[in-house]
């Protein structure tokens, strides 16, 4: 079984960090930044924390095809969980999917890194329009990130070629 | 000029003394500068004295708005974020945690430069000497760009 598993509320900072960097260079007619009127501020966290939590859906879209034994375990286990508790930390995403024989282990941190970008793109793809700022550069991000998990659950390591053809 | 430093807030103070004392200095400067009217020097004329406290005063307050509406996201879930008395005006914000911890001190200094700046802008604006004024508020706007920038290293999260 393969885990991924992410605190909400860094998940959440890294999107408000992300969102003033990209901002800050957001000019208005006269040339200056709108980076206070249009950031992620803390404020913004319940209305950000549903567009996480839809994006973290769609990546368990992706996954779901692997976790449907999962609840035939000794102890069945949810594929997807929600604002829990996990390894002692408050407030997680949680992935839960099957590794099959022939999966690459080396896909672990590629997955992981992908599965937090994605949250984090399509977070602030969905935020700025909302502030009159066009955030299809952030979505066209997640749709990468979208296409980087499906092409690394799809890895097959029995496919490996082990000879160099040069 | 002042800031503070506390565990989760960061507090950024300018007292009218230090205020006007600047002003009235600068002013004075500018003044002695300008072209002679009729062969005099119009330093009575544009610098700021001690008569015009209640001006400086009031105009201080207008600059501390001017200036700290562009902290306005950091300062969620604070009370009386802005404090503006005639002796003084005070901007409370939030305090990341992966900030960085040398930009408060560039910040104070910003503030304080466009405080300045703002209140000249207004006192040149008032004496109708428009040239004089749009040299501050040009400066003034220059503060804020450099305001804005230098927030962007305060707003920084741990990740």
């Amino acid at each position: 079984m393969m885990v991924f598993w992410y605190e909400i509320k860094k998940v959440f900072a890294r999107a408000k960090y992300e969102s003033v960097q990209y901002l800050k260079e957001h000019k208005d007619e006269l040339g200056v930044s709108k980076l206070d009127d249009v950031s992620m501020g803390d404020g913004d966290e319940v209305f950000v924390t549903k567009q996480i939590k839809e994006a973290a859906v769609k990546v368990f879209g992706l996954l779901e095809p692997y976790t449907h034994s999962l609840a035939d375990m000794e102890e069945p286990m949810e594929a997807f969980e929600w604002d829990i508790t996990y390894d002692e930390k408050e407030h997680c995403v949680v992935f839960r999917m099957i590794k099959t024989a022939t999966m690459s282990a080396t896909i672990l941190p590629l997955m992981e890194n992908a599965i937090e970008n994605a949250l984090v793109n399509y977070a602030l793809g969905k935020f700025l329009p909302h502030n009159s700022i066009d955030g299809s550069y952030f979505m066209a991000q997640f749709n990468n990130n979208y296409e980087e998990i499906l092409g690394y659950i799809n890895r097959r390591k029995g496919l490996k070629r082990t000879y160099k053809l040069y | 000029m002042a800031v503070v430093i506390n565990e989760n807030d960061l507090v950024f103070t300018y007292t009218f003394t230090v205020l006007n004392e600047k002003v009235q200095q600068l002013s004075a400067r500018a003044a002695q500068a300008m072209s002679p009217a009729e062969g005099v020097v119009m330093v009575d004329k544009y610098a700021i004295s001690d008569d015009e406290q209640d001006t400086i005063i009031l105009k201080m307050k207008e600059a501390a708005d001017q200036v700290f509406q562009y902290f306005g996201k950091l300062t969620y879930g604070i009370t009386n974020a802005i404090t503006k008395t005639d002796s003084s005006v005070e901007l409370k914000i939030k305090k990341e945690t992966g900030g960085n911890p040398n930009a408060p001190k560039e910040v104070d200094g910003v503030i304080e430069e466009a405080l300045v700046n703002y209140i000249l802008g207004e006192w040149f604006a008032i004496k109708e000497h428009m040239a004089q004024a749009q040299v501050y508020a040009t400066a003034f706007n220059m503060n804020i760009r450099e305001v804005l920038r230098l927030s962007a290293e305060l707003r920084k999260p741990a990740i």
